[in-house]
């Protein structure tokens, strides 16, 4: 049973935090500007790649380095909307989606020009697990957890406390109403970004942390956040966040040997068992799971 | 002197002009309705002074001595224009309080005041202000919207058939309601299907046909007119439609 705990459920809540994250980010932009956003998973390379110049050039670990991640990805963010979202803003989803693709490779081709597509890491030494009752936890895994703890409070603080997130919620529901109310949109446009490039950046240096560093890094989880995204009801952080917290357990889960010694399913299809979460939920409730829960 | 004079005013949504030379003017405090029937540009010539329909050059929208003609539409509530949709005119997932807050917006100094006077106004949203605006009744979503409208004390409120789908109890509250705003200073211009009792409140009613002005009077003109009567009122005289 604390080989389930420490093998299976950790390293699925850790994932699950990352997804949470990523899908939060993607889930909010959705919300605001009415379109998938497929740069997502290179703002959050770009962001983990921001904190690997700080670890190298200052000499600090990558947690202290989050807050230079963020602030060099929210200008990347809100350079792509200003050169090619805002001229398209009443275009049809499908050609900011295209669009955004665009982008995406935009970011792709300069990681790759200026980092390369070695991967590399923070350069972390060893550091014991921390031992309770049995259960070992790695350092950086607490961190995480408590680092998306912390950012997903911070996020729920804006969106229900705040006049900013008030507006960005009314946005969300309504955009012409929102205008003729007075919301000034192309301020909590930009407003947008900057939140889910944060999220983004944030994301993307955990799962730095976690794994390493690779110009595909966001890429290779995007396809999965939006799966969370979708789980939760899209356009809803709240439920991105469970939505991204449920696939990440579920999909480590899917690896344990629950009957004789086998994996209930190879590691190899593990990453298929987010698509098979999502075709279910869009069968029975495309809604998303939590719907009408605020 | 006039609060709003819009003069000539020609546009719509695409290629084919909806309005063609609509003239509106509303004096402080006064209740104007604008009736016609379907198709008239009723809705899309409040639109236009609501900077959501773009108006053809030549076409004038003063509002309190300014022109306004084409200012962006999320300008207009900071300069004392209020604008309540027909349809979808509240924030479904804001709670109510909320959908209120966002009305004071443009000026948050003005929120607490706000929230106090549209709850004095509505006093059954006071008891709803933590629920969903989504999960309200229509009658109760138009209070909202309403209330919303007034967060800032605007000079001027604008209502998109205020009354549409609403049950005969709260077409009267609502109707009562816009006979109290005006007493309180703030112009009412209102587009409405429900013309007789909106006319019997009304200090002016503007007869709308093709995008274009049919006929003006006051209130109990326009109700005694029988020309209007036939064509827009339904026939009846007003003493029948009394009940």
């Amino acid at each position: 049973m604390i080989e389930l705990v420490n093998f299976y459920l950790i390293p699925g809540l850790v994932l699950g935090a990352i997804y949470a994250l990523a899908a939060a980010g993607l889930s909010l932009a959705y919300g605001v500007l009415r379109f998938a956003n497929f740069a997502h998973g290179e703002l959050m390379t770009w962001g983990g790649y921001a904190a690997l110049v700080a670890v190298v050039a200052l000499g600090i670990s990558p947690w202290v380095a989050l807050p230079i991640a963020i602030a060099a990805t929210i200008p990347v963010a809100l350079a792509a909307d200003r050169a090619f979202y805002a001229p398209l803003r009443r275009a049809q989803p499908a050609v900011l989606l295209i669009s955004s693709f665009g982008v995406a490779l935009m970011i792709r081709a300069v990681v790759y020009l200026v980092w390369g597509p070695t991967p590399q890491g923070y350069a972390r030494g060893f550091t014991p697990p921390l031992v309770f009752e049995g259960i070992r936890i790695q350092q950086r895994h607490l961190m995480i957890l408590a680092g998306t703890a912390i950012a997903a409070l911070l996020v729920h603080l804006l969106l229900s406390r705040s006049r900013a997130g008030r507006a960005m919620r009314a946005m969300a529901d309504d955009p012409d109403l929102a205008r003729v109310t007075g919301v000034p949109v192309a301020g909590v446009i930009r407003l947008t970004w900057c939140v889910a490039a944060a999220l983004a950046a944030v994301a993307g240096v955990f799962l730095a942390v976690d794994t390493e560093l690779t110009p595909l890094l966001g890429f290779n989880v995007l396809l999965a956040a939006f799966a969370a995204a979708i789980l939760g009801g899209i356009g809803r952080p709240w439920g991105a966040a469970l939505g991204g917290l449920i696939l990440g357990v579920v999909e480590e889960l899917s690896t344990y040997p629950l009957i004789g010694g086998a994996p209930l399913l190879e590691p190899a299809y593990k990453g298929g068992v987010a698509f098979a979460v999502l075709v279910l939920v869009l069968i029975f409730r495309p809604q998303g799971l939590f719907k009408g829960m605020g | 002197m006039s609060l709003l004079v819009a003069r000539n005013m020609v546009g719509g949504y695409g290629e084919a002009d909806i309005l063609h030379g609509v003239n509106l003017t509303v004096a402080p405090g006064q209740v104007v309705v604008i009736i016609g029937p379907n198709g008239a540009g009723k809705s899309t010539a409040m639109k236009a002074v609501a900077g959501l329909v773009r108006l053809k050059p030549g076409s004038s929208v003063m509002f309190d001595g300014t022109e306004i003609a084409n200012a962006p539409a999320e300008s207009m509530v900071a300069r004392g224009l209020a604008y309540v949709p027909q349809e979808r005119n509240v924030f479904p997932s804001l709670s109510v309080e909320e959908n209120l807050l966002m009305g004071a917006y443009a000026r948050p100094s003005a929120a607490k005041d706000g929230l106090e006077r549209s709850y004095a106004v509505f006093p059954d949203l006071a008891a709803k202000r933590r629920a969903a605006a989504g999960s309200l009744s229509g009658g109760q979503r138009q209070m909202v919207a309403v209330a919303r409208a007034l967060m800032l004390t605007p000079k001027l409120i604008m209502l998109d058939e205020p009354t549409a789908g609403l049950s005969p109890k709260f077409c009267t509250l609502i109707f009562d309601k816009v006979r109290e705003i005006a007493a309180s200073g703030i112009a009412v211009l209102m587009v409405e299907q429900n013309a007789r009792p909106a006319l019997a409140i009304a200090d002016r009613g503007v007869v709308l046909a093709m995008g274009r002005n049919r006929a003006e009077d006051t209130g109990p003109g326009l109700l005694a007119n029988p020309e209007i009567g036939h064509l827009f009122l339904g026939g009846n005289a007003p003493e029948e439609d009394a009940a």
